[in-house]
């Protein structure tokens, strides 16, 4: 027997894939999504999630990238 | 953030279908092929695309009537050179310009087509059918139009093209910098639509025209590639809407890109379709024609009969390596010489009056301040990332800005022994909001695992490997991944394996 599951397969870098897993721990999406733990650059999540997922990690890079332009207005 | 699952086409550099004439060609039906064989330009404008084994074999073989065998055509090239062989022969075979000639006898053999052979027999030697293209000279020699009239001519009515592009873009964004309406700006519904077909804009409601990521790489390419990437999809369309044989239209094409500029030639023996293609043409730049005054009406008029082919014309089919389209180029480029100063605290000033330069600087920067004749603009992560999210990519930006950096910044460059005309830190950055996109890949698929016994993981991992699918897999773990649209081919397999 074999067990098959569909999803969403992700190859990120190893800081992503802790914050992803922080994520998974922390419910922050509501529910558990990683299906399968792969190794440390691959995470198989379930694909339900991805629209809410990219939203987290896009409000996360906005909060650690650094303003880098001076304005004057 | 890169997802293969929904926008990955918007990700990718858009594919140029036809690079040149030679891959337009090869996609081109066997029949209108040999009908654009007839045109004695275009066999030349043919012959000098092939790659060079092709011409040798060429040259070779026009002023034979006999087929030539395959052993002699080998005999021509060196051991090393086989492969130059392999691929001339192809693509002689698929354009169709010579024919198996083996017979009953088991020799491979070919023959030039008659058709190309005697029409590139007319090209070397003259005599044939007069050309589509009469030269013939002005009535008054003051009206004759030059070179820098013509060049001046092209670009303005190219700009206009861009300008649409462009503009549509920013009006619908938020950066509101577009005034409108000193020039005509006016783009003929002929032209929205081949932009349209050639999916470079897209009409959402039916009403709102809009630009998309292609269109937008679109005005980063350089001139002569643009015209040629638009022609290649009007003609697809010259046949079905203007009623015009696409071959007679490409073969046209060629001629123009044979002629001179500053020539006036005569298009009153022209057919009704070449008119139609003459003032779509005429619309784009790519040949001129002087509006003149009919004798005592007071409207002007484009007076039919006489044009001028422009510098975009030339050199069009002879595909983007010509050195006609190079100095194309360098006329350009002394044009427009470089208008753009970028420092290192991310912000572009852009000295120009004209609106095509500041709308395609808008697309990946916020516009600051604007005065007559410079506008300051600051290059920020979420302008950048804007514009990846349309499609460009961080090296098509750093190119913009180098391409179009002003002397100055050169003169800079070269004082300060630094070898990147603007700022390594500023195209670093670009750069880095890329990369910054793509630290998650996401890719639909479907995971196998808790296998009972480690030769059924392996007979799976070993299918998904020798059909080269298995796009993650572990040992330890006893798991593979392969991509959603593979499960199918993984469950037959597996339903044979487990069944034998």
């Amino acid at each position: 027997m074999v067990q098959v599951s569909k999803g969403v397969l992700v190859t990120c870098d190893p800081p992503m894939r802790q914050f992803l897993i922080w994520l998974d721990e922390k419910e922050k999406l509501g529910r558990k999504f990683i299906l399968l733990d792969l190794d440390s650059t691959h995470l198989f999540i379930s694909a339900d999630v991805v629209n809410e997922l990219m939203e987290k990690v896009d409000e996360w890079m906005d909060r650690i990238s650094a303003q880098v332009l001076e304005r004057d207005d | 953030m890169t997802t293969k699952t929904g926008d990955v086409g918007s990700r990718s550099k858009f594919a140029v279908d036809f690079q040149d004439l030679f891959t337009y060609l090869k996609c081109m039906p066997e029949k209108s092929l040999q009908k654009l064989f007839e045109s004695p330009a275009a066999c030349l404008s043919v012959f000098r695309v092939l790659p060079s084994f092709a011409q040798i074999i060429l040259c070779q073989m026009v002023f034979l009537e006999k087929p030539v065998p395959r052993t002699v055509i080998d005999s021509w090239a060196d051991k090393n050179h086989q492969n130059d062989v392999q691929e001339a022969v192809s693509a002689l075979d698929t354009l169709g310009i010579w024919k198996n000639a083996s017979g009953h006898t088991s020799v491979l053999a070919y023959v030039m087509s008659s058709r190309f052979r005697d029409n590139f027999r007319v090209c070397l030697l003259g005599g044939g059918k007069p050309w589509i293209l009469q030269a013939k000279s002005e009535s008054d020699p003051k009206k004759t139009r030059d070179a820098p009239f013509l060049d001046k001519y092209a670009q303005e009515r190219w700009d206009c093209v861009l300008n649409y592009m462009a503009s549509e873009s920013s009006r619908s964004g938020s950066n509101q910098v577009m005034s409108k309406g000193q020039k005509d700006l006016t783009v003929s519904q002929d032209t929205k639509l081949v932009l349209r077909t050639a999916g470079l804009m897209v009409c959402d409601d039916g009403s709102e025209e809009r630009i998309t990521s292609a269109g937008f790489q679109f005005l980063l390419m350089p001139r002569p590639e643009q015209v040629w990437f638009f022609l290649t999809h009007y003609l697809s369309l010259v046949e079905s809407r203007y009623a015009c044989d696409v071959s007679v239209c490409l073969g046209f094409l060629c001629e123009l890109s044979l002629s001179d500029l500053g020539q006036c030639y005569n298009s009153e023996k022209f057919g009704i379709e070449l008119q139609t293609v003459l003032q779509h043409l005429r619309e784009l730049g790519i040949v001129y024609q002087r509006k003149v005054r009919p004798d005592g009406d007071g409207a002007l008029v484009r007076k039919e009969g006489l044009f001028y082919p422009t510098r975009l014309a030339l050199g069009l089919a002879s595909g983007l390596k010509n050195s006609s389209v190079l100095s194309w180029r360098e006329a350009e480029e002394a044009a427009q010489a470089g208008f753009l100063i970028v420092e290192t605290n991310y912000r572009v000033y852009a000295y120009t009056e004209s609106e095509l330069p500041i709308s395609l600087l808008a697309m990946f920067t916020e516009m600051l301040h604007r005065f007559p004749g410079m506008v300051v603009a600051v290059l920020t992560r979420d302008s950048v990332r804007m514009a990846l999210k349309m499609g460009l990519t961080a090296a098509q930006i750093v190119d913009f800005l180098k391409m179009n950096a002003h002397p100055e910044m050169r003169r800079r460059m070269l004082a300060s022994g630094g070898s990147s005309v603007i700022p390594p830190t500023v195209s670093d950055q670009i750069h880095l909001w890329e990369k910054e996109r793509d630290r998650i890949t996401l890719t639909d698929g479907v995971a196998y695992n808790q296998f009972l016994s480690l030769s059924e993981y392996e007979a799976m991992r070993d299918f998904a490997r020798e059909k080269g699918i298995a796009i993650w897999e572990s040992n330890q773990r006893k798991t593979v991944v392969v991509a959603k649209e593979n499960h199918e081919e993984m469950k037959r397999f597996w339903r044979k394996h487990s069944r034998p």
